[in-house]
């Protein structure tokens, strides 16, 4: 067991390295330059002065050494924690900016995707049972899956935020509040937050039926299910353990959609403007932040890793077949 | 004094020789642990011989088939086909190789694949060996083969697996392999799917095809089907082989306790298993307690197998080899 | 052996295909005595699961068309599945083919007993003592009761089904090929154990289906043959082996290779042709077309009749 896990982490580790070299090469193979955009936006007048602030610049960003030593740089500052100073917001730190906007995306996606998986595989289930609900829950499901994030998003604040005006459509919390812990801020917040977070919830949960009702069908049909039926097992205990079973490859199938996930986030909190990392990205795209851009990549990609990491250990936990494996089975 | 059986046989009767190979496996979840799969394992396969292969499972009846068509590494000593050792075979040689050897195993069903047409299977030995024989020749060359597997082309041509029956696929797949003039067919449990009817027949073939010279290594746990025709028998357990000759030698006079109690266990018509289990104990009623292959070999007291010197078999009368009846390796007897 | 304890009249099944409908069980009269074990013999899609899963459970695309079954003396729902599981388990009981993989992979072998236990009403304390008996009898230790069913092996699995199958005593038993996907020795220990389970009274009578007639050769009292969705014949087990009298049971038999008969000695052959579609199977005996015996009348069904006593044949020539 210990072994397994050993083997497991430094898989992640090495993971987590490649991810954070890859993170570091892509903003510096992007077209631009982020320095002279900064000083053409400064709107120096003489030439001179436009000369020593890019130096200045440069030198403050650390991209004045050669690119090997920027790498290193790189490494030593983010096991300092220091993940550079953000273009975009200068003289902000990023952590700092990055620490802002994390709580909004994990508001964000916790709950969208742990209600989504209970509620999607429950809700397959029970479709799976009657005639009726398979056929019309099927159709609606592959829809809702097949929906682009941004359309979904753009559907829902275009009828509920503009049409029937019931939920703001952009930001966190009202642009008239400043952050206190008084009511009208939490409600507000809550407003903001439910858009977004429906049209996550929406296109997860057709996912996740659609998995659960195909599993549990398979399920139905394994040689167990038919051994408990032909000994007159009532339909409620066939349908637990079919369930149960059934829920197995949807956890692997969890850590496996974790990216697809972020990445469907990303997408709606720009429809939102919703001040997540999603939101961080495109500003740091836009504005050619190496440091930010970098920041908010490794805060996902950490949360990925962990997040499976995580699932690895939980299905070791309910699934005593993987346990077998790693004992090295007993035949 | 390598290989036990090899003792005074001329050297161009050879077919296939095993000699002393091993096969480890490597289980858990990382590779942990180990399992022997083949132990130390020697026999040959002469020109127009049927030499059965016969154990349970993990006994490495099919790791041995595989080492021969080179589906898995060759490990320990050697495995030679006519003389030359095929362990470092690669591509080209590897091609020719399959030209003499080939290989039939358990499930018609899954060896064709089932969007395409059954003879699809000759199409691709002609594409790979023949492909400058011209189509009409080619078209006799298949309906010759097929004739030796007792198929008339109408029949089976132009079909869908699935519309043919397992015996059909598996004699097919066998006319496939006897396209390329082959020295050694591995037959690994080739009728364990068949019905009972169409089974005798597939076995029938195989003798006919030995006949015509084909060295045969017929690989089965069925003892029944093993000793019907069979020229030798070799008897596997956990990897070793436990005992080896003529099948009537084997069958009728077993020596070692594993071969008796297989006998005991296999269901067989006209007579129950009370029956043979009385007729064997009396038969073996003046080997308790003895170990034939300890009272040729006194001083082995080790493992069996491991000193390179020492055959992994004794031989208890003429065509008749027994390992030790401890024969598990592990411990001495 | 006198009363009887199963008793099938008229049965057919047929299976619903995108074809049309295969007539899996065509007429199926028999009857098995109290304390008789019977081996369903025959080679595949002769209809002998069909004919042990239409006692049992019909699946989904089974369809009973006709019939009745009787088992002491109360006829069995077989069409009507949830009025069955009055019967499943505690009167009738299949061993499934697939023992291997008939134990839920996720749940501890002992909570799955209780919990199965429990839904049907039986509270699990009251055969503990039981089952733990026969554990020890077929040489199981307690303890797998706390393992899951991958950690056993082969034969280990196909004791377990059989002691779970057989813990509330029904009265007929029915095997389905239990020890074909066991090696020899395993094999031998299975078989016998069914014997035992009946000697004990844990069933009382048996049904045991399987491909290989030197099997229930072994244990069986009677042996009945079945061939293209119909019974061939029924008769005593020797009288089955020794002398049969329907052309197919004769063919069959011979063309089994024994540990002994040699390829040199005796050339053995096998029945030529394949059994007809049971689509639309054809009228007359089916086995027509590769009968060597077959004459004019064959185009007449011919019907099961005893033609001694306790062997039952269909065939004119009979």
């Amino acid at each position: 067991m210990r072994r397994y896990f050993g083997r497991k982490f430094l898989i992640y580790a090495l993971t987590f390295f490649v991810a954070v070299t890859i993170n570091f090469m892509i903003p510096r193979l992007m077209p631009g330059d982020p320095v002279r955009s900064m000083v053409a936006r400064a709107g120096m007048q003489t030439p001179e002065a436009a000369a020593t602030m890019q130096e200045y610049y440069t030198r403050i960003f650390g991209l004045d050494v050669p690119i090997w030593q920027q790498y290193l740089n790189f490494w030593a500052a983010l096991l300092r924690g220091d993940l550079g100073i953000s273009i975009w917001l200068f003289p902000q730190p990023v952590t700092g900016v990055i620490m802002r906007a994390v709580p909004y995306t994990l508001a964000l996606l916790i709950p969208a995707i742990l209600l989504s998986w209970f509620a999607g595989n429950k809700f397959g289930a029970f479709a799976a049972r009657r005639k009726w609900l398979d056929n019309t829950i099927l159709p609606v499901g592959y829809v809702l899956t097949a929906t682009p994030y941004m359309w979904l998003a753009i559907l829902l604040a275009w009828a509920l935020g503009i049409i029937a005006g019931i939920f703001p459509i952009a930001g966190g919390y009202s642009f008239s509040l400043a952050p206190t812990l008084s009511w009208t801020f939490v409600g507000s917040l809550l407003a903001h937050w439910f858009l977004p977070f429906v049209s996550l919830f929406l296109v997860f949960f057709g996912g996740w039926a659609i998995g659960m009702r195909n599993m549990i069908i398979y399920e139905l049909e394994a040689d167990y299910s038919h051994y408990l039926q032909a000994l007159g097992a009532p339909q409620r205990l066939v349908r637990k353990y079919a369930f149960r079973n059934a829920a197995l490859p949807q956890i692997t199938g969890l850590a496996l959609q974790l990216g697809v996930i972020v990445a469907g986030a990303v997408v709606t909190e720009i429809v939102f403007s919703y001040p997540g990392l999603g939101h961080l990205i495109l500003k740091a795209i836009e504005n050619q932040d190496f440091f930010l851009l970098q920041g908010a990549f490794l805060f996902i990609v950490i949360g990925v890793l962990l997040a499976n990491f995580i699932i690895d250990i939980v299905y070791v936990l309910v699934d005593p077949r993987t346990r077998t494996g790693m004992g090295g089975g007993s035949a | 004094m390598a290989t036990t059986s090899l003792a005074g046989k001329p050297e161009a009767e050879r077919c296939c020789t095993v000699d002393r190979v091993s096969m480890v496996y490597k289980i858990g979840a990382f590779g942990g642990t180990d399992l022997p799969a083949v132990r130390d394992v020697s026999f040959e396969v002469r020109a127009g011989e049927v030499v059965s292969l016969i154990g349970e499972s993990g006994s490495g009846k099919t790791t041995l088939g595989k080492m021969i068509l080179r589906l898995c590494p060759i490990t320990g000593e050697t495995i030679t086909v006519d003389g030359v050792d095929i362990s470092t075979f690669k591509r080209r040689r590897l091609k020719t190789y399959y030209r003499s050897v080939q290989g039939v195993f358990q499930d018609p069903f899954s060896s064709y694949n089932p969007i395409f047409k059954a003879d699809r299977v000759f199409s691709m030995i002609k594409d790979e060996y023949f492909a400058e024989v011209n189509a009409a020749e080619w078209r006799r060359k298949v309906a010759a083969s097929l004739e030796a597997v007792r198929l008339s082309p109408d029949e089976v041509l132009n079909k869908y697996p699935h519309q043919l029956s397992g015996g059909q696929l598996q004699r097919i797949l066998i006319a496939r392999a006897l396209l390329l003039d082959i020295r050694l067919l591995v037959a690994d449990e080739i009728i364990s799917m068949l019905d009972a009817s169409t089974r005798i027949d597939v076995l029938n073939l195989l003798a006919d095809l030995k006949a015509q010279g084909l060295g045969i290594l017929f690989i089965t746990h069925d003892l029944s089907l093993g000793n019907y025709v069979s020229d030798k028998t070799v008897i596997l357990r956990r990897g070793r082989i436990v005992e080896m000759g003529a099948p009537d030698r084997v069958f009728g006079n077993p020596l070692h306790p594993y071969t008796k109690s297989l006998l005991t266990s296999v269901p067989q018509l006209h007579r129950k298993w009370e029956r043979v289990e009385a007729e064997l104990a009396a038969g073996r009623a003046g080997l308790t307690g003895r170990c034939i292959y300890h009272e040729r070999y006194p001083n082995g007291d080790g493992p069996v197998g491991l000193d390179a010197e020492r055959p992994t078999l004794a031989e208890a009368e003429d065509d008749h080899f027994v390992a030790c009846f401890q024969a598990d390796g592990e411990e001495t007897c | 052996m006198s009363k009887v304890s199963l008793r099938v009249a008229g049965l057919k099944v047929h299976y619903r295909t995108l074809r049309g409908d295969v007539k899996a069980l065509d007429d199926v009269t028999f009857a098995v005595a109290d304390g008789e074990t019977m081996g369903l013999a025959g080679e595949s899609g002769c209809g002998k699961t069909t004919l042990g899963k239409s006692l049992i459970r019909l699946d989904g695309r089974m369809r009973h068309v006709d019939g009745t079954v009787e088992l002491d003396d109360e006829e069995l729902p077989i069409g009507d599945t949830a009025r069955m599981n009055d019967f499943r388990f505690r009167e009738v009981f299949i061993i499934p083919q697939y023992a291997m993989s008939a134990m839920n992979p996720t749940r501890k072998i002992g909570k799955m007993t209780k919990e199965l236990l429990e839904s049907r009403g039986v509270r699990f304390e009251t055969v503990r003592t039981e089952l733990k008996r026969r554990l020890e009898l077929v040489g199981l230790a307690h303890d797998v009761l706390d393992r899951y069913p991958i950690e056993l092996s082969g034969g280990m699995k196909q004791r377990m089904v059989m002691v779970l199958s057989t813990l509330l005593n029904p009265s007929l038993l029915v095997a389905d090929e239990v020890t074909s996907a066991l090696d020899v020795s395993t094999q031998r220990a299975v078989a016998e154990t069914l014997v035992d389970f009946r000697d004990r009274g844990f069933v009382r009578s048996m049904i045991v289906i399987t491909h290989d007639v030197s099997l229930v050769y072994q244990i069986a009292d009677s042996i009945m043959v079945m061939y293209a969705g119909k019974l061939a014949e029924k008769a005593p087990t020797d009288v089955i082996v020794d002398s049969p009298r329907h052309p197919y049971t004769q063919l069959l038999i011979s063309s089994l290779p024994e540990v002994g008969v040699k390829y040199a000695d005796k050339r053995l052959t096998g029945i030529p042709g394949s059994p007809p579609s049971l689509l639309d199977p054809p009228a007359g005996c089916r086995f027509r077309d590769r009968c060597p015996l077959a004459f004019d009348k064959c185009s007449e069904e011919p019907p099961f009749v005893e033609v001694e006593h306790g062997h039952y044949v269909a065939c004119w020539k009979a």
